[in-house]
This record gives C-alpha cells, sequence and structure tokens, in this order.
C-alpha cells in the first residue's frame, strides 16, 4: 500500500478506537453512579447514553477517501423513568418516605462494556493489520 | 506475457485496489456499534479483468463504494456483521501479501539482471 494512504486508514481505526474507549468511560460513569442521589441538577443520576454516527466526509462520500470512522456526536442524558424505592430513613428520602434511585440497569452497563471493549478489539487488530501491511511495502526497499 | 514493468504496474494497481478495500473495512468495523448505519462494500468493475486478459495491462483500479442494503440489519439497524468484517480484513491483508510478494520477485529479477 502506499505509506502516505495508511494515515487516513489509521485515523479511521483510531476513531473507533476513541469511539469505543469513550463507550467504555461513559458506562463506567454509569456503574459508578448507579447508586448516587444527588446531582447537581437535583435529584438522583440519570444515566448517560453516547451517541455514534458514522463519519462521513462532506465532500466525496462515495469514494474510500470519503471514509472517515465513526464519530460521537454526543452523551446524552437517558430519560427513562427513574425508579423510586422505599427507605424513610435516607436523607433524601421525601414526606412518603421514597427515594429516588438512578435509572442505571448494572446488567445492562456490563453489556456495554464487554460489546465496547470486543469493538475495541476489532479496531486494534485492524490497526496491527495496517502496520503489517505498511512494514512489508517498506521491505521492498530493502536490497535483496 | 507483459513486460516486467508492466507487470510490476499492473501489481501495483491491485495493491491499491487492496488498500482501498482495506479502508471500507475499517470504516465498517469502525462502526460496528453505530445505529442505522449500513455497511459498505467496495467492487471493481469487470471490465479490469477482461482487459488484463485480453493485453496484459490492468488499467487503474477505481473501485466502487456501494452501500450493503441486503444484509440482515440486527435491532438497532446496523448490520455490520463483525466476524465476516474481521475475516475480509484478514482475506485483504493476504492479497495485500501476496502482491508484494510477487512485487518483491520482479524486483529482485531487475536487480540481478542489473547486476549480471
Amino acid at each position: 500500500m502506499r505509506i502516505g494512504r495508511s494515515y487516513p486508514l489509521m485515523k479511521i481505526a483510531g476513531s473507533g478506537l476513541s469511539a469505543e474507549r469513550q463507550r467504555m468511560e461513559v458506562a463506567a460513569n454509569n456503574i459508578a453512579n448507579a447508586h448516587t442521589t444527588r446531582t447537581a441538577g437535583g435529584g438522583a443520576y440519570r444515566r448517560r447514553d453516547i451517541v455514534f454516527a458514522s463519519a462521513m466526509d462532506a465532500r466525496d462520500p462515495r469514494s474510500a477517501d470519503g471514509l472517515a470512522g465513526v464519530e460521537v456526536v454526543g452523551i446524552e442524558p437517558d430519560n427513562s423513568e427513574m425508579p423510586s424505592v422505599y427507605n424513610p430513613g435516607h436523607p433524601d428520602a421525601d414526606e412518603n418516605g421514597m427515594v429516588e434511585m438512578p435509572n442505571v440497569s448494572v446488567p445492562n452497563e456490563m453489556i456495554d462494556m464487554m460489546t465496547a471493549s470486543r469493538a475495541y478489539e476489532a479496531n486494534v487488530r485492524v490497526l496491527t493489520t495496517i502496520r503489517e501491511m505498511v512494514e512489508q511495502t517498506l521491505s521492498l526497499l530493502r536490497t535483496g | 506475457m507483459s513486460d516486467l514493468t508492466q507487470q510490476i504496474v499492473n501489481l501495483q494497481h491491485l495493491v491499491d485496489a487492496t488498500s482501498m478495500r482495506h479502508r471500507v473495512v475499517a470504516q465498517n468495523i469502525a462502526n460496528v456499534n453505530t445505529p442505522g448505519y449500513h455497511r459498505l462494500d467496495v467492487t471493481f468493475d469487470q471490465a479490469f479483468a477482461q482487459e488484463l486478459e485480453s493485453k496484459g495491462i490492468l488499467g487503474s483500479m477505481d473501485g466502487k463504494i456501494e452501500v450493503d442494503d441486503v444484509s440482515v440489519e440486527r435491532k438497532d439497524g446496523n448490520n455490520v456483521d463483525i466476524d465476516r468484517e474481521m475475516a475480509d480484513l484478514n482475506r485483504n491483508a493476504v492479497m495485500h501479501q501476496t502482491f508484494l510478494q510477487l512485487i518483491a520477485g520482479r524486483l529482485n529479477t531487475m536487480r540481478n539482471a542489473i547486476r549480471g
């Protein structure tokens, strides 16, 4: 492969690595806050979700040069209903003794974590393959 | 049988083609968790093969990127199959290596001819 062409390729794999790492960060943050009942915005912690979008170069979206990997569009709060538990002794309990708990489900977060880790692995594999391909190209220059 | 230089140029185009396919596979793998993403596929025109067959000359490989709307989607609307992409990645790397070995062989022949 042309050495110069391998850089955009590495950028695609790199965008995958970075996106999957951020996905893991979000999952880790959700797990860490699975029991947080107080936040700066008031109320219990709302789990965050990461939004991915396929990145295409606007100039030429249908050629190989237009491929730009994956893009993290945002980290959005999950607006599903917050569960309440009866715990009158809790400092954040309301007058009925109900405490609002975060809408984090730890098993779901673990699964997110595992898929992110697998996808990360796949992107690492792409990078290693590119490196091997470039090395083989460079070896052509070695005089026999 | 085309001459040595033509063979090297032909192989070079093939190497370019593998590097293009590699990019498409990398894009698919990077988007394995993007909801609604449809995998891309690169196709090369049959005309290249015919030209190679008849004249022994391979023009610059200009692959076309197409969106695969046929493969089965997952629940999130994404139809990337990671196993398939990894297999494509490996196959493509092996093809790349093969072409480079062939180029290396021809370069060696040239080198020997120069050395005498």
